[in-house]
């Protein structure tokens, strides 16, 4: 492995809420260890497939545990855990999204395993955090975007509210756990002593966060306003999708507040030749726009119904207003700025005979690339690595534990 | 891990902060909350409109007085520095000199333009850690292009992954890429910091705003590399659960989310309707079976829910095992929810002025959550900056004042 955090190792027991945490950290370079049951956990169970008939591999395996090394562990047997605080002993980072209570009554929670590695950086991810009437309240990805806030404000008003794709409250309560662990880990290096630190995360805290920057609890507090769904609206701009010459979409950003962005709007509506009332001098005041919208908006649809969206993209950002196009997944796979940077890599998958083609990690570093080695592993296809090389169990301990059905 | 008194982990790490808006300050917030000494370097002559752009308590409003620029900017210092001026030049490299790491999210090379540049800085101080995070990073045909996280959103691909069928692509509420970014870009450089802690290496990081956004596309990004498929967007539904969805709930655009993934969670479902005959409907008899007949499903389902209060349908259906959230607007959140009401917001004021809402960070370490200081009054900190760390003389500080770089 390479990157900034080559020699760190992970533990990583995540259930589907934190598995993008390992995935972020083996990114990042560190050696990050799945431990899944025999016969392995039930992300691999999730769909989509790859497209094979003699690998119906689950993308959620492949994406989300790319990077990792692999082994079998029944967590649930007392030799398992002996097992397991064994493993304590050489990593820097536990990662486990266990409901509150149950890593303490297996005899793994964060005050045991500080006691077998003082410097162990214990990363707990829960739903609603490890208090409270709601601790031991369910959530999947459904339930922890709409308790977070976040929810209520995607869609149009006169649609229920909507869920984000690609399981939003996980992904960021993920990389909140990450952020989080590796302040901890940092502070180990300043500290008094090099202790660690239990490093709890509650998805919906992480989640709710993240609405709050948008709908900050000021505007309740101060003025007792909820705001709801604006549909296209977003501020600062007005209206703010458009439908181009070939039905595609951009996201156009005319301010009518205070900021940059009007004159030279008004520059291209006047090259363009367009007639609208918002050539007019009054339109130049910030306030007179805000009560003025529907012709704002006009104006811009007129423009975006001239060019095909490649071709606003570009005429738009070369006039320095902040025009973006509404890509899907496909556009991305072709964008000239991500396939510039590097963004698509492809991982040989040996079991597969075949590559997989992956995003990069979202940021490069000058002295450690950071970057993905391998592919997500088979079920144990690390076993003998990990327990005989890094534990320095025997073969004869090793066997024994594959008879009792622990590995 | 014991409770007793420990310093914040970021304690003794210096930050030269250059950022604006929202995604650079919320990434620095979070090094300020954890310990970090953040001095916000900002300008009369370039304002930071997020002092300005939010919501305020009273119709006075100030560049102190915003809630939104609160929330990105607890627990720094303030120093006014104008870069336009080569004094200002030489005084950014100063503070750089006596930090640790330098963030900034403007667009493009405008840090190289000032000479500020990584080459510049890592000359005055060589282990220097530089994060800049523009839209598009610091590489590649669309370097140049700018955008607000309404914009970023829609290129990385997180307006064409949701919605209900047949509806234009709305996406995910305004701004979301702002408060997701910063946890990918404090990940990058804590890792940076581990990474030097340990070798004595800085180094450069290019955080592509909009990278970070399609990092959270999921599998979906492999369900089109290695399958070439793109999925349409289902609304609330899910491959994997039924029912699974938004229900409305008594009142004004109440709603609530169930998700049913086992046969014992539908059977609770049923037994909480009070429906046995549900549960033995052949329509309804397997997941497949429902996801089938899903209309159907939700008629019933919804019908039920809409004569109930969402927060105790909530708690009905969470005591009989079933996943169930209220779809939170910011009243519940803010003053319903027993979780988020009680630990995830805290009020800040200084010298009796009127109380900042804002949200704590949802990381907690060994259960205490970092505390929190009201953002800084621009230039709040001139004089322990200038004279305390740089070690200027009163009169040559109040020269600077004068000749407008200190401004």
């Amino acid at each position: 492995m390479s990157g900034p955090l080559e020699g760190l190792r992970v533990i990583d027991l995540a259930g589907e809420s934190g598995v993008f945490a390992g995935r972020m950290l083996a990114e990042l370079g560190a050696d990050v260890i799945r431990v899944e049951p025999p016969g392995g956990d039930g992300i691999r169970r999730r769909p989509p497939f790859l497209d094979d008939p003699d690998h119906p591999e689950s993308l959620h395996h492949l994406h989300f545990n790319a990077g990792k090394r692999g082994i079998t562990l029944d967590a649930h047997t007392p030799r398992g855990v002996e097992v397991l605080r064994r493993l304590a002993v050489f990593a820097d980072i536990w990662l486990e999204t266990e409901a509150p209570g149950v890593m303490d009554a297996l005899g793994l929670g964060s005050v045991a395993l500080a006691e077998v590695n003082p410097a162990l950086v214990y990363a707990s991810l829960t739903p609603f955090g490890s208090e409270g009437p709601m601790a031991q309240y369910r959530a999947n990805d459904l339930v922890s975007v709409a308790m977070s806030g976040l929810m209520y404000l995607n869609g149009f008003p006169e649609d229920p509210p909507i869920a984000p794709g690609a399981e939003q409250a996980y992904h960021i309560a993920s990389a909140a756990l990450v952020a989080t662990t590796l302040v901890a880990v940092a502070g180990r290096a300043r500290g008094p002593d090099r202790r660690g630190r239990h490093v709890e995360v509650s998805v919906q805290d992480a989640m709710a966060m993240a609405t709050v920057q948008t709908a900050t609890a000021n505007f309740y507090t101060w003025h007792g306003r909820v705001p709801k769904r604006v549909g296209f609206s977003a501020p600062p701009a007005l209206r703010n999708l458009f439908t181009c010459a070939d039905g595609l979409w951009v996201s156009f950003v005319i301010p009518v507040g205070v900021g940059p962005g009007w004159f030279p709007f008004v520059e291209w509506v006047r090259d363009e030749g367009i007639d609208t009332p918002v050539l007019d001098g009054a339109y130049e005041d910030a306030a007179f726009r805000a009560s003025h919208t529907a012709e704002v908006e006009a104006a811009v649809q007129a423009i975006a119904a001239r060019y095909p969206r490649e071709q606003l993209f570009h005429e738009g950002q070369r006039r320095r207003i902040l025009v973006m196009p509404v890509n899907d997944i496909n556009d991305l796979h072709e964008d000239p700025q991500l396939r510039s940077r590097g963004f698509w890599r492809s991982l040989a998958h040996p079991s597969l005979g075949r590559e997989i083609e992956v995003p990069a990690a979202p940021y490069q570093y000058s002295t450690t690339p950071a970057a993905l080695e391998r592919c997500a592993p088979g079920v144990g296809e690390h076993n003998r690595e990990v327990y005989l090389g890094l534990l320095g169990m025997s073969e004869g301990e090793l066997a024994a534990l594959v008879a009792e059905g622990v590995v | 891990m014991s409770g007793d008194e420990r310093p914040l982990p970021l304690e003794g790490v210096r930050v030269a902060d250059f950022s604006w808006l929202i995604a650079g300050p919320a990434t620095t917030r979070m090094l300020a909350d954890f310990g970090a000494e953040v001095i916000k370097i900002e300008s009369h002559a370039r304002l930071d409109t997020i002092r300005l752009t939010g919501v305020h308590p009273t119709a006075e409003q100030t560049v102190d007085s915003n809630g939104v620029f609160n929330d990105c900017n607890t627990n720094k210092q303030s120093v006014l520095l104008n870069l336009g001026t080569p004094r200002g030049i030489e005084l950014a490299k100063e503070i750089v000199r006596h930090s640790d790491i330098v963030a900034n999210n403007f667009t493009g090379d405008r840090m190289d333009r000032w000479g500020l540049g990584y080459e510049d800085l890592r000359a005055v101080k060589p282990d220097i850690i530089m994060l800049t995070m523009p839209v598009m990073g610091t590489t590649g045909p669309y370097i140049r292009y700018g955008s607000y996280g309404n914009g970023v959103i829609g290129y990385g691909g997180m307006r064409t992954n949701m919605g209900f069928p047949g509806r234009p692509p709305v996406g995910m509420a305004p701004l979301y890429s702002d408060f997701s970014t910063p946890y990918f870009a404090v990940s990058a450089l804590m890792a940076a910091l581990i990474h030097r802690d340990r070798t004595g290496e800085g180094q450069f990081i290019d955080l592509a705003q909009m990278e970070a956004t399609v990092a959270l596309l999921g599998p979906a990004m492999l369900d089109y590399t290695a399958n070439g498929y793109i999925e349409a967007p289902r609304g609330n539904r899910a491959a994997d659960a039924a029912p699974h969805g938004a229900y409305p709930c008594m009142g004004d655009d109440r709603w609530c989310v169930i998700a049913v993934r086992t046969e014992e969670e539908w059977q609770a479902l049923c037994a909480a309707m009070g429906r046995p005959d549900l549960a033995s409907d052949g329509r309804f008899a397997t997941l497949a079976a429902r996801q089938a007949n899903e209309d159907a499903l939700d008629a019933e389902v919804g019908a039920w829910t809409a004569g109930l209060d969402a927060w105790e349908l909530t708690h009905l259906l969470q005591a009989r095992g079933v996943m169930a959230g209220v779809v939170e607007d910011l009243e519940d959140m803010v003053s319903r929810d027993p979780h988020l009401s009680t630990r995830h917001f805290e009020g800040v004021s200084r010298d009796g002025g009127p109380v900042f809402t804002t949200h704590r960070q949802p990381g907690r370490l060994d259960g205490e959550s970092p505390p929190l200081r009201l953002a800084p009054r621009m230039g709040e900190h001139n004089e322990a900056v200038y004279r305390g760390l740089l070690g200027l003389s009163e009169d040559e500080v109040f020269r600077l004042m004068a000749e407008g770089v200190i401004h």
